[in-house]
């Protein structure tokens, strides 16, 4: 009985010797090679078809300008991609760069964690070449943290069939306008006509805004007093009522089916999400339907407050213990030149970059003119390093309103109580 | 009569439940593997679809040559079998400590190990990284080793521990008086003795490890280095998830446990070795 056992084991611990020894002796990133070269390490978390473009194409055009810097690319998993960011920076094993969602710039800011970039040479030229809403979510504190490298909002996507069967034949330009042609959708036996993804700020926050509702002040000092105004309890009270006319779609509370199912499937007549949607629907292998030819793009209908969809996207930030900080800068200020932008932005990502945007070749491809049109009355989340954590409460606020839990002005009430005391941490 | 009639109405009552429960463990595991057939499932397919597949390789097929899978999987089953068999072994010897010798402090070092299995990973994991980093065994899977293997020592130990202590100890004095040590009883007669406990103990490690996806992502920074779980996290993606890639490859990550469950599965049969070893 002896032998297999300890065979085993004598085996398996001559493998682990090995791989321990070989494991520490490769060498670390970061370090000056012995080709003089500096490697950068760089964390993303590009989807597969951006990672394509920027490990064969941006990688290598980076690398010839600049022959005396390496690009080191890792792709991140977003599962917890944070808490990697807080024990990255918290050992001293960070990377150098890092394409970070756009509402966590102040909150790592306020950490101490990133590098301020507003006093860097150059920093200017890229301030003035970028779009101004994505370039502000880099502020803490008056200062720059980060620079923006792609941006995109949120517009309404329509299913023509639901349209046609509802008789609907003009889309909606206002809110009144929507709330009418969902009725009649529903009315023609759809299974929902206004699809918002989930009781959150991401999904609920166009409508609000663009009902007239409001987060926070202008220079996000305040919540009380905005979030719970007179427009924004009746926004919110615009919602419920959609809500109990069932003129939204059970999405908004997690019913079935979900989104993108109910628009494939023609059974919801309206939905409002980002250009993935475009991407990653025309890219499906062995698809059934065009997405182009079954819907319909149009800017989110104005209400009280204009047009406002949510800005989203990803700013690039430089860690303040990066070991090669001048040269991380300056693959951030080619990042946001036009070349690589234009690059970039054939995977369907927007580009901060205002000269990339506004070249016919990318308004070319079929589906951006209406994102890049939207953006320009678009509303950036509160850019404030407490953000997270009002999300929550505001989340959780306005789930219960729509519950029926609580009413509009309790939620909104209580959120803005909830808000002032986060935002004195 | 009457009896054979109640017997037989509680034998079908029983097989009923027992269906039943069977039944309700194994469909969604079931859809879950129908769901692998369907093609561009960016949106969860409905039972309708799901029913109506026709079985193919296709989405396993695309898994296995995207993100890595392979290399990572080679690197989970390294990882996942040095650590099971590590924290067995040290977990066994502590836990023959525990059992069998006497020495101060014993209790109180016993709840301290305890006490360490309470803490959340994700409480302890910056104090953790920095230590790994200050050995200079970040992005080494000695680092990762070092964590699981101490991790599941505690575990091993505390399971084992209370197995061991069932053991006759007169069993001992058969070695004793042939002049064998305390390493010749450990090895001959309580490790053979607590195969069912060591067996279920191994499939708590090799599941534990294989399945760990946050210690593993933090202490490995290199991407040919990773683990199989940070490649099924690589799946999902920011804004949509093909559902039925993410099914396939849990699908495929399934197996190894699968095979470890079948190995050491019969191991729990021979329980009650020591019974009639003894004269009452």
């Amino acid at each position: 009985m002896k032998t297999p056992f300890s065979k085993v084991l004598g085996i398996l611990s001559i493998i682990a010797l090995f791989f321990v020894s070989a494991c520490s002796s490769s060498d670390h990133s970061s370090e000056k090679s012995s080709d003089g070269k500096v490697t950068i390490e760089y964390w993303h978390t590009y989807s597969d078809q951006e990672e394509k473009v920027l490990k064969e194409k941006i990688k290598p055009m980076f690398e010839k300008e600049h022959p005396h810097i390496k690009l080191k690319l890792t792709r991140m998993p977003y599962e917890g991609l944070k808490q990697q960011v807080i024990a990255g920076v918290s050992g001293n094993a960070a990377p150098d760069l890092m394409r970070m969602d756009i509402i966590w710039v102040p909150e790592f800011a306020k950490m101490g964690a990133l590098k301020e970039v507003s006093s860097l040479d150059g920093f200017d030229n890229v301030k003035s070449s970028v779009f101004e809403g994505p370039m502000a979510t880099n502020i803490f504190d008056g200062k720059y943290y980060g620079v923006p490298v792609n941006t995109n909002t949120k517009i309404a996507i329509y299913d023509k069939k639901v349209l046609d069967k509802a008789g609907v034949t003009e889309v909606p330009k206002t809110m009144e306008e929507l709330a009418a042609a969902a009725k009649k959708a529903k009315d023609a036996g759809a299974k929902g006509g206004i699809t918002i993804g989930g009781a959150n700020a991401w999904g609920v926050l166009p409508y609000f805004w663009s009902l007239g509702g409001k987060l926070t002040n202008e220079d996000y000092t305040k919540i009380d007093g905005f979030v719970n105004s007179p427009e924004s309890v009746k926004a919110l009270e615009q919602l419920i009522q959609w809500n109990k006319d069932k003129i939204l779609s059970p999405t908004i509370l997690g019913g079935e089916p979900g989104a993108w199912d109910g628009i494939k499937k023609h059974e919801y007549m309206m939905l409002d999400d980002g250009p993935w949607f475009y991407s990653v629907l025309m890219n499906e292998e062995k698809k059934k339907e065009d997405p182009l030819e079954y819907t319909v793009r149009s800017l989110i209908p104005e209400g009280p407050g204009g047009s406002r969809s949510v800005i989203g996207g990803e700013d690039l930030v430089i860690f303040a213990n990066s070991k090669h900080p001048e040269e991380a800068w300056t693959f951030a200020q080619w990042m946001l030149t036009e070349e690589p932008q234009k690059l970039m932005s054939e995977t369907g990502l927007i580009p901060t970059n205002m000269n990339a945007a506004k070249d016919p070749e990318f308004l070319k491809v079929p589906f951006v003119k209406e994102y890049v049109d939207q953006l320009e009355t678009a509303l950036p989340r509160t850019p404030i390093p407490q953000w997270s954590e009002f999300e929550q409460v505001f989340n959780l606020n306005i789930e219960k309103a729509l519950r029926g839990k609580m009413s509009a002005k309790e939620a909104l009430d209580d959120a803005a109580k909830q808000g002032e005391a986060i935002l004195k941490k | 009569m009457y009896t054979t009639k109640t017997s037989l109405f509680w034998k079908f009552v029983v097989y009923a439940v027992l269906i039943a429960g069977a039944a309700i463990f194994i469909v969604p595991f079931i859809y879950m593997l129908l769901t692998t057939f369907v093609d561009n499932a960016y949106t969860l397919p409905r039972p309708s679809e799901v029913f109506s597949v026709t079985p193919n390789l296709d989405n396993y097929e695309t898994v296995w040559n995207r993100n890595n899978f392979f290399r990572y999987f080679l690197n989970s089953l390294l990882i996942a079998g040095v650590s099971m068999i590590g924290s067995l072994f040290l977990g066994a010897l502590t836990a023959y400590a525990f059992a069998r010798f006497h020495f101060p402090f014993k209790e109180f070092l016993f709840r301290m190990f305890l006490f360490t299995m309470m803490i959340p990973v994700v409480l302890a994991i910056v104090p953790q990284f920095t230590v790994i980093s200050n050995l200079g065994l970040v992005n080494t899977y000695a680092g990762l080793w070092l964590l699981y293997i101490g991790g599941g020592v505690v575990g091993s130990t505390f399971f084992l521990r209370g197995f061991f202590e069932t053991i006759p100890k007169e069993l001992e004095d058969s070695i004793r008086i042939d002049g064998g040590g305390d390493w010749r009883i450990f090895w001959n007669i309580y490790l053979p003795l607590s195969k069912p406990a060591l067996g279920t103990m191994a499939i708590f490690s090799f599941s534990g490890t294989w399945d760990e996806y946050f210690v593993a992502l933090t202490i490995i920074k290199d991407e040919a280095l990773r683990t199989l779980p940070i490649a099924l996290m690589m799946f999902q993606g920011q804004h949509a998830s093909n559902w039925a890639w993410i099914f396939a490859a849990s699908i495929i990550a399934l197996l190894p446990v699968v095979l470890i469950y079948i190995i050491f599965q019969k191991h729990f049969v021979k329980s009650g070795l020591s019974e009639g070893s003894m004269k009452g």
